[in-house]
């Protein structure tokens, strides 16, 4: 009887530890991000324990590949069983070509003190020759097709204010 | 029928120009480009020309109070040539085209984009039957005279 009572409270406690659960995803397209941009995270909370709603406080920590901390900030966010969000942290426009982790820790206050972390990537994105050339191009375009308008407004009016002073004159009706 | 070049020495120039703009039939336009409206009229009234046959492209003034006057910058040659092609079309009857003085574009504008501007002008009268009498005064643009000379059926003074 002693065993089945230790094998019912050992699955409760396994059960009750490791119900909740807590992930950080980093989307594919934010996998690589430039100084100065967005990182996006997907955060997914499972909370099946908890039965009413309780506020979560989510850290959010970037990381150089030293472990150095970048950015940090938090938020507070409610819980009933589960939550799912999507959030994002900026990346400083100082910050160097690397390898970074964002490390999210979650805390109710209660004794809840969870981390997890994903990583990503910074670049510099390079001076895209190809945008500058076509805005080159397209400003151009503007420039000279201005112009024409303008000469072609010119001429208009020259003929406009001919007819008139020639019409004035002879008193033609047509 | 056809297009005349006049070269004359300064102090002769006006007098030139009366004489050729009493002695030409119809209707006149008349391109100035060194005396506003009002100095061509006194000029042209005290030589007992009929002002009521003139019709003006004024390349100097630019007060714009002239309601029977066409003013066009002597820098923009597409728009004087637009104004006398305007008038040449607008104006019935027997007409002729007076311009006053020629080499005075050389102020403003480079030699060849005066002689491609004066070979258009004299074309397009020419196709439309438009008498043209240019006038450039003897010591000026020597240059372009030589330039244009072949543009004109005949040169006066040169």
């Amino acid at each position: 009887m002693r065993g089945v009572f230790f094998i019912l409270g050992l699955i409760f406690l396994t059960g009750f530890v490791f119900a909740f659960s807590f992930s950080v995803e980093v989307p594919k397209e934010y996998v690589t991000v430039a100084p100065g941009e967005k990182v996006y995270f997907e955060i997914r909370v499972l909370y099946p324990e908890n039965t009413e709603r309780k506020d979560l406080i989510l850290e959010y920590t970037i990381l150089d590949e030293e472990g150095n901390v970048i950015v940090r900030s938090d938020t507070l966010r409610a819980i009933e069983t589960q939550l799912s969000l999507l959030d994002s942290v900026t990346v400083p426009h100082y910050v160097d070509e690397g390898l970074y982790s964002i490390n999210v820790r979650v805390r109710d206050g209660e004794g809840l003190n969870e981390q997890v972390s994903a990583s990503f990537n910074v670049l510099r994105k390079g001076i895209n020759w190809t945008v500058i050339f076509l805005s080159v191009v397209f400003l151009l375009i503007i420039i000279y097709f201005g112009f024409r308008v303008k000469d072609f407004w010119n001429r208009f009016w020259i003929r406009v204010r001919v007819k008139g002073i020639v019409r004035e004159r002879f008193g033609r009706g047509d | 029928m056809g297009s005349k070049l006049v070269i004359a020495p300064v102090d002769r120039l006006q007098f030139k120009i009366v004489s050729a703009v009493r002695s030409l039939q119809g209707n006149g336009i008349y391109v100035s480009l060194d005396k506003d409206k009002k100095g061509i009229e006194n000029v042209l009234k005290r030589g007992k020309v009929d002002m009521k046959r003139l019709f003006f492209v004024d390349c100097v003034g630019s007060s714009g109070d002239e309601k029977s006057v066409v003013q066009v910058s002597p820098t923009r040659l597409d728009d004087v040539s637009c104004a006398i092609e305007a008038f040449v079309n607008e104006i019935p009857g027997k007409k002729f085209l007076v311009i006053d003085a020629l080499a005075v574009l050389l102020i403003y504008n480079n030699e060849n984009e005066v002689a491609s501007f004066v070979r258009k002008v004299v074309e397009f009268a020419s196709e439309r039957k438009v008498n043209v009498v240019a006038f450039s005064p003897k010591t000026k643009g020597e240059e372009l005279l030589n330039k244009i000379f072949g543009a004109f059926d005949e040169v006066v003074g040169k």
